[in-house]
């Protein structure tokens, strides 16, 4: 009795248990139909392998490359979008402030002009104002205007004279990490 | 820094090993040279990506063919809904599944016919035998990567080598 052609297809692959293995061999040896059917496996698998498969030479440039680009690509987005967190930009932002205001407190030419623009030049020497706070927080307002362009620097005095006075209220009161300090 | 550069060797080792068997499978499910090439890049970047956490030789052989045969799957199904959508909107019949831009890379009409002919067997059946004969992987590795039983990819390979018979008698495709 002829084996199932599943069972040939699978004796085909060397997917059939030794025991069987061994039985099978022997009947195609004796059978004409299941040994034509193994043959005809054998020229399909020929015919599978001889269709030509395309040539890539190249490729393993291109995918360096494709690497490359996407680990730029995937570094550009992490600076650009990372989003920096609520807190840790207002305690970023009150440190500058505080270390402008108390940079100028600190400072022995003490100057309460709070414009000093050269209309010929190009750019606007600001000096901030001392111990005036009201007097800061309108000049911050103004940046909003055309007055404080994208082109204007701060300048601070060319003599500084920088001593030790503590830490300012407003770093004492923000933590680095963006809580409140005990 | 030299084991930066071993990595890299090691990359380049499992490329040219594994590269020309990735794209027989890809190239033999799709029918595509360039989808071929692409779809066997993006599983040796993900390959890169990850290789301080893969392991090599055959491990990192099956591991390439899971990946190529997902992306090709999902490329298959994406194709077949544009296909549908296309010609549900125009009305128009069924056209052939091959290339026509990219027909030229065979070199004659029976080895034409014999990628025309794999592409009719429906794509379970056509996957089973495409990762048996180019994959080179065996019953047991086939089960585990296509999460079926031994028993139906026995029964898948069998079915598919029917069909493939059929449609190349069909095709009178001359067979050495």
């Amino acid at each position: 009795m002829c084996p199932d052609k599943s069972i040939l297809s699978a004796w085909f692959d060397n997917e059939v248990d030794l025991k069987w293995s061994g039985k099978i061999s022997e009947h195609l040896e004796s059978c004409r139909e299941c040994s034509l059917y193994v043959k005809e496996l054998q020229r399909q698998r020929d015919l599978l392998h001889s269709a030509p498969i395309p040539d890539f030479k190249d490729s393993l440039d291109k995918v360096k490359v494709r690497i490359r680009e996407k680990r730029t690509v995937s570094v550009s987005i992490r600076f650009w979008e990372r989003k920096i967190p609520l807190p840790a930009a207002a305690a970023a932002a009150i440190l500058i402030a505080s270390a402008a205001l108390g940079t100028n407190l600190l400072t022995t030419n003490r100057s309460n002009r709070l414009y000093m623009a050269n209309e010929n030049s190009q750019t606007q020497t600001v000096n901030l104002p001392g111990d005036k706070i009201d007097e800061m927080l309108r000049m911050m307002e103004s940046s909003l205007n055309d007055e404080f362009s994208s082109n204007s620097i701060v300048e601070l005095p060319a003599n500084v004279n920088l001593v030790f006075n503590g830490d300012s209220q407003l770093i004492r009161s923000v933590g680095y990490n963006g809580s409140a300090s005990p | 820094m030299s084991n930066e550069i071993d990595m890299e060797k090691g990359f380049d080792d499992i490329y040219h090993q594994f590269f020309p068997i990735l794209v027989k499978i890809v190239y033999r499910i799709t029918g595509s040279v360039s989808v071929s090439e692409d779809l066997c890049q993006e599983a040796f970047i993900r390959y890169y990506e990850r290789r301080d956490k893969l392991p090599s030789g055959d491990q990192a052989r099956y591991w390439l063919i899971r990946v190529v045969k997902n992306l090709a799957y999902n490329h298959e199904k994406r194709k077949g809904r544009e296909r549908l959508a296309y010609e549900k909107f125009y009305h128009e019949p069924k056209r052939p599944e091959t290339n026509e831009g990219e027909k030229t890379i065979l070199e004659d009409e029976s080895k034409k016919a014999v990628q025309e002919a794999l592409l009719k067997i429906p794509y379970k059946l056509r996957m089973v035998l495409i990762l048996k004969e180019y994959g080179e992987l065996d019953y047991k590795d086939i089960a585990a990567s296509l999460k079926i039983s031994e028993g139906n990819v026995k029964v898948r390979v069998f079915r598919a080598r029917k069909l493939l018979s059929e449609y190349l008698e069909k095709g009178e495709v001359y067979v050495p």
